[in-house]
């Protein structure tokens, strides 16, 4: 029988990050993982680092703070996980979006973020293959982008040269309390592990883990299907999303797109990433499939055909491959970071597709929260007891 | 080599001779041509596979970057270049 500090259940980012930020406290964990490192959404994504599409507030704050951890990341764990930070753009479309995106900018702004708007002559000026109808970009000097598969495999390592102990390809089958309720210890298809503190980062399958203490999260996979080109011609060089994209991703009532039926029905929204290796990573549609990760030829010629759209050289360009991923979504989209009612059972899951970029900070807040810390920023509206009240929680 | 199906085919500018049925990187190789491409850290590649499932003998044809050279049969006139892998530019309207 092992005994451990603290068993962290999920191996992609937000577990790795979790695993990195408490054995740095010094504290023995164990982190168990079904599959492999990254094996799940984390291996299943695109690899931003943004705050550009954050609401203002609390959600950008947050954001910010977790990309500010990554310039140093490599350095800090001694692993390239190919951060780079070229800026993201946001791409407009019409002279009513253009209105709204300046009072978007204008609040980012106030919260210290370095955004600009761009004009029509400013953004084809630095974005020469850009359809020449766009009227006008938001530029975000501080976005990038990682390799999320060498995050999470990064912090994995950084975290068992601290101690860590890595169990891949281990079931966790039960959770077992005690008398008065507390962990005693996790049951799993290798050796059950003596711990009273667990981190649940198991991201679309934590409901699952939730389930063992009788704890319930309300985290619903949401698949989006991403398209791979082949290796080509430097296209653009930042992170470039629609700006009809933040509109998509908040739900905002009220807001429509020219857009076809198709993409309308399937979410799909604009996002290019250039990656390390020369390829482009076209995103993205949103719908809820359930656990599938299969694509299908509809939302891959809609994402496609949006991606035209907005850079119409891409339709010389060959894909390679698509693939499908599942975003662990909550109903007012921020994550969940928190204790719950089972003591020293802890949530680090649920960012939606604001995983990568809240990796770090989710990893952070979760040792700061266990060892009990000052935390970085308020955690209250991380809380999973926000979704007790039928009442929208005010952030 | 058959003069009445005989025409030419510029590689990287220069008229190299070509037959009908060849593939170009059949005509290439005749031609003693061996490197096709350039990685992104310059090496040279050429055909592996010669059956379309390698991807290593892909280079520019009429612009148009990651062309198959294997699998492309050499036409008169065609234009054909070597390709760096470290810089591809964007292909032609019309390809």
């Amino acid at each position: 029988m092992d005994t451990t500090d603290a068993v962290v259940i999920g191996g992609g980012v937000i577990g790795t990050a979790a695993a990195y930020y408490l054995s740095k406290t010094g504290r023995r964990v164990t982190l168990i993982e079904r599959k492999g490192i990254a094996a799940g959404t984390s291996s299943r994504c695109e690899g931003f680092i943004l705050v550009n599409d954050k609401m203002p507030g609390y959600d950008a704050r947050l954001g910010r703070l977790s990309q500010s951890l990554f310039p140093g990341l490599s350095d800090e764990i001694g692993y390239d996980i190919e951060w780079s930070a070229k800026g993201s753009l946001l791409l407009i479309e019409s002279e009513e979006e253009m209105a709204v995106a300046e009072d978007f900018c204008g609040r980012l702004a106030q919260e210290g973020l370095a955004v600009r708007m761009l004009d029509r002559k400013q953004i084809h000026e630095i974005e020469p293959h850009l359809a020449e109808d766009i009227v006008g970009g938001m530029e975000t000097t501080t976005d990038g982008a990682v390799n999320p598969m060498a995050l999470a495999r990064g912090l994995a390592r950084a975290a068992r040269r601290q101690g860590a102990d890595l169990r891949t390809g281990t079931t966790v089958r039960g959770i077992r309390l005690d008398a008065s309720g507390k962990i005693d210890r996790i049951l799993t298809d290798g050796p059950d592990i003596l711990t009273q503190t667990v981190v649940n980062a198991a991201g679309i399958w934590a409901p699952e883990i939730g389930r063992m203490v009788g704890v319930d999260i309300p985290i619903t996979p949401r698949q989006g299907q991403i398209l791979v080109t082949e290796r080509t011609f430097a296209l653009t060089r930042r992170k470039v999303m629609e700006f009809g994209y933040l509109m998509t991703k908040f739900e905002k009532e009220g807001y429509r797109r020219r857009v076809t039926p198709e993409m309308e029905a399937n979410g799909v929204a604009f996002v290019l990433e250039p990656t390390g290796a020369g390829n482009f990573l076209i995103g993205s549609s949103r719908r809820f499939t359930g656990f599938d990760t299969a694509t299908d030829t509809t939302v891959i010629r809609a994402v496609a055909e949006r991606a035209v759209r907005f850079y119409p050289a891409l339709a010389r360009t060959r894909l390679i491959r698509t693939y499908a991923g599942l975003r662990p979504y909550t109903p007012d989209h921020f994550p969940i970071i928190s204790p719950t009612p089972v003591d020293r059972f802890y949530v680090a899951a649920g960012h939606e597709g604001n995983g990568i970029t809240l990796s770090l900070i989710t990893g952070k807040l979760t040792a700061q929260i266990i060892a009990g810390e000052p935390p970085d920023i308020d955690l209250h509206p991380l809380r999973l007891d926000r979704f007790d009240s039928e009442t929208p929680h005010a952030h | 080599m058959h003069t009445e199906t005989a025409f030419s085919i510029l590689f990287d500018g220069r008229p190299i001779p070509a037959r009908d049925g060849q593939s170009v990187a059949e005509t290439l190789l005749e031609n003693g041509i061996r490197t096709f491409r350039r990685t992104r850290s310059g090496e040279p590649r050429g055909p592996y596979c010669n059956m379309g499932t390698c991807f290593e003998c892909r280079l520019i044809i009429d612009g148009r970057p990651n062309s198959r050279s294997c699998m492309t049969l050499s036409r008169p006139g065609m234009r054909v270049e070597t390709q760096n892998d470290a810089h591809i530019e964007v292909p032609d309207e019309d390809c």
